[in-house]
């Protein structure tokens, strides 16, 4: 054994063009699995960060109808019980509780129909950053009475400016047609130019005062420390108030499961793909180098070298050469993966609505362990049939046929 | 030159264990690389059917200034040259007219402010099989003074079949717009925020609610092949005037086109990654060919051979055989991919309720539009080309006594 180790070992470095292809096309062959998994991870961890956390949070707490029906009635029992509880959990990093109706805007150019979002200043912060997507004013300061938050988008329609004055029409809580004057604050601007247009924000106390609500809310949104922990989290508390309807990012905005599984889906698919066609490469240059090599089988066999003996030795070789190249395939990949997750890869030609597109590869230590034996492993399995077909080598039928050349040479 | 070409075909079926390998290498090149490209594209364009088709439409024909006020002020009059213009456009089946306006819908307790959607109910039905949505009540007739609500907006109104709805908005120059309706039906659709706020009456009712005697706020059109989107909507806006604008559904709902552009690029990534990884095997089958005959190489030239004939019979002998690989990996990914189109891949029994709720179907489809197929056949074919211009040249500089040394 010891000595096919070192025939291996030896045989590796002999012909410098066949070891470099094979030992390269394992090294590309890692990166490209690896830069490939990182680049999905970190197109899912951005599309995640942008639309996830800055506009539903990790998951919310509402009343069990309020989702369905968007009543005024429908409010959280007892919301702060409920909100400190879920604070205490240590992997809740903030929460915050909101008042949300459905009004009519009205500026002196246009009417329309908005969803107004009641916060609390200070929490609402914490959970959404609302006030680092200001362009223009303050995070409701410098108004005295009744400020509100509108989106450039909102601004452009309704021909509105800072310390502007809008209506809200609304239904207070007993059916009664109510009108409340606001002053914009500030003025802020998504990525989403869809939620743009929808949404506008004013403080809870203001909001809550028109509709006659005391300190009620319907909504309690929770941001914790990974959004891979959110639907975890969210089960216990699902399981310990039944009567409230507690829901993850993934079920709360529409088809949102439905997307991300798709997504996952076909990127396993285009994954395996991709490893398929590296099976393929790496097995082609096994099998071209083995052929290659018939003469220098043949002659190991000649002289009493066993089949067995032959399918170790190839595939020891194998082994080398996936290890070394595997080796520098992982510091290839770690570089360029670092570098573009620092710098980011640009995906989008015109930011306009949607998804935030730089991609910021990443991946975490579990992956490129995973990755790495994959590829190391298919390497070595793209090996077996090369090296079979060398243990199958019919001596005398070759030699023979050499002879034969011989031959027709002298004639 | 005739003689090169002999050589070069007879080399071909010398060895045939090599020329299988290298085939082989091209060959599943282009089959991996449609497959990519075949489930990318099969499951955006079922995106889009899902989100555009049954009810946005691909095309709408609309006054210009309408898609940024939406108010029934900008609206439009199907004339006569309208008419002819899309009766000459041979992509359009033909066109359902729509009334598209914001109102305040009232039942017994609550208001909500609601999209009113009035059409050509029986043609409506023909295209988008409207009738199959109802969940309760019956389908609309074009001369029933009854409307059909979204189910997510019956809920919150707390309205079921036979009671009466009260819309309230502006219409046409002002007019005030006020009418009663009876709920004759209610709709379910795939996008809860349809169903949230849609309410849905005969388009004759929507013209005397809004005071818009015979104008339509939009042209929802019916295309024979719905993948030229593109190119009809170009071809009617060369030919309408100024005052109206075909918009295609990109114009319509652009955060779904944004959606699918960001995939795009991503798809592009993932083809980069594999034509990569097939390039390279591609050239390490190359390079090994070339070290493998080394030694006949040698001889041909000692024998007088020009290196430059014997570069051009390589290169002849490669292309030929990335040509007849391309073309074998192309017919042979057809079947692959028709397969997969016809019995798609499903996503799994955790997601058959979403899937009813939504009414989109949760499965991934694979795309058979004939141009996947050749694009790819010619983007392999012509990376082999170009990897095979370094067996050219390192036949050009050969040196016969030190490669046949080693």
């Amino acid at each position: 054994m010891k000595t096919i180790l070192k025939i291996a070992w030896r045989n590796i470095w002999r012909n410098k063009v066949r070891s470099s292809i094979i030992f390269l096309s394992i090294t590309l062959g890692l990166l490209a699995g690896l830069f490939t998994s990182a680049f999905v991870k970190g197109m899912m961890k951005q599309k995640i960060t942008s639309v996830i956390e800055k506009e539903i949070s990790h998951f919310q707490v509402h009343h069990s109808d309020f989702r369905e029906e968007f009543t005024l009635k429908n409010t959280v029992k007892n919301a702060e019980i409920v909100e400190n509880d879920i604070k205490t959990n240590p992997d809740v990093v903030a929460t915050t509780s909101r008042v949300i109706a459905m009004v009519m805007m009205g500026s002196s150019k246009k009417n329309g129909s908005v969803k107004v979002t009641g916060v609390d200043p200070e929490t609402e912060k914490l959970v959404t950053s609302l006030d680092n997507i200001l362009v223009e004013g303050k995070y409701f300061e410098g108004i005295k009475r009744n400020p509100i938050v509108i989106s450039e988008k909102t601004a452009e329609q309704y021909k509105i400016k800072l310390r502007s004055k809008v209506v809200l029409t609304m239904q207070d809580i007993d059916g009664e047609i109510i009108a409340g004057s606001f002053r914009v604050a500030g003025i802020y601007k998504s990525s989403n130019v869809m939620y743009d247009k929808m949404n506008v924000f004013v403080q809870k106390e203001d909001i809550q005062k028109l509709l006659s609500i005391g300190n009620q809310v319907h909504e309690i949104a929770v941001l914790v420390n990974d959004y891979e922990k959110a639907e975890p989290i969210n089960d216990i508390y699902k399981d310990k108030y039944k009567d409230l309807e507690i829901l993850p990012w993934l079920d709360l905005a529409p088809g949102m499961r439905l997307n991300v599984q798709i997504v996952d889906v076909y990127t396993y698919i285009i994954v395996g793909i991709i490893l398929f066609a590296l099976l393929f490469s790496i097995l082609n240059t096994m099998l071209m180098a083995v052929l290659e090599r018939e003469n220098e089988l043949n002659v190991l066999i000649a002289i009493g070298m066993t089949k067995t003996k032959i399918f170790a030795m190839i595939m020891l070789e194998t082994v080398f050469y996936a290890l070394t190249g595997g080796v520098l395939g992982i510091i290839l990949s770690y570089l360029i993966i670092n570098y573009f997750g620092k710098h980011g890869l640009n995906m989008n030609a015109y930011e306009a609505v949607g998804f935030a597109s730089t991609a910021y590869p990443f991946l975490y230590l579990k992956e490129y362990i995973n990755v790495s034996v994959m590829v190391i492993s298919m390497s070595i399995l793209a090996a077996i049939y090369p090296a079979l077909k060398a243990m199958r080598f019919n001596i005398f039928e070759y030699f023979k046929q050499i002879l034969k050349k011989k031959k027709t040479l002298v004639k | 030159m005739k003689t090169l070409i002999k050589l070069a075909w007879r080399n071909i079926w010398r060895n045939k264990r090599r020329t299988f390998i290298t085939m082989a290498s091209i060959f599943f090149a282009v089959i991996l690389s449609t497959l990519i490209v075949s489930v990318k594209d099969g499951v955006q364009s079922n995106m889009i059917k899902n989100s555009v088709g049954d009810f946005l439409g691909y095309i709408q024909i609309q006054q210009t200034d309408y898609k940024e006020d939406m108010t029934v002020d900008n609206s439009l009059l199907l004339s006569d040259s309208l008419r002819s213009i899309l009766t000459n456009n041979s992509n359009i089946v033909t066109y359902l007219p729509r009334i598209e306006s914001f109102a305040l819908a009232a039942a017994d307790e609550n208001t909500k402010g609601t999209m009113v959607v009035g059409a050509d109910v029986s043609k409506e039905n023909q295209f988008n099989n409207l009738a199959e949505r109802i969940i309760d009540g019956e389908y609309l007739n074009n001369d029933d003074k009854a409307v059909l609500v979204g189910s997510g907006l019956a809920k919150y109104l707390n309205l079921s079949v036979g009671d009466t709805i009260v819309l309230m908005g502006k219409g046409y120059h002002s007019a005030t717009a006020a009418g009663k309706y009876q709920v004759k039906g209610i709709l379910k659709f795939g996008s809860p925020e349809l169903s949230n706020r849609l309410v849905f009456l005969p388009i004759k009712e929507a013209q005397w609610l809004f005071d818009l005697e015979s104008r339509y706020t939009s042209l929802n059109l019916q295309l024979k092949d719905v993948t030229l989107y593109n190119q009809t909507t170009t071809e009617l806006n060369q030919v309408l005037n100024t005052d109206y604008t075909a918009y295609s559904w990109e114009a319509l709902l652009p955060q779904l086109k944004n959606i699918i552009e960001t995939d795009k690029k991503e798809g592009y990534m993932f083809m980069f990654i594999l034509y990569m990884v097939v390039s390279f095997g591609i050239f390490g089958t190359t390079l090994m060919m070339l070290a493998e005959r080394r030694h006949e190489f040698g001889v041909l030239i000692s024998i007088g051979m020009k290196k430059m004939k014997l570069a051009v019979s390589v290169w002849i002998e490669i292309i030929s055989l990335t040509f007849l690989g391309a073309l074998f990996g192309m017919l042979a990914a057809f079947p692959i991919c028709l397969y997969f189109n016809i019995n798609p891949i499903p996503l799994g029994e955790s997601l058959r309720k979403l899937t009813e709720e939504y009414g989109i179907e949760a499965v991934l489809q694979f795309s058979i539009r004939p141009g996947i197929f050749t694009t790819q056949a010619v983007v392999v074919f012509v990376l082999a080309s170009v990897i095979s211009v370094y067996s050219f040249i390192k036949l050009l500089r050969y040196n016969p006594i030190k490669e046949m040394k080693s």
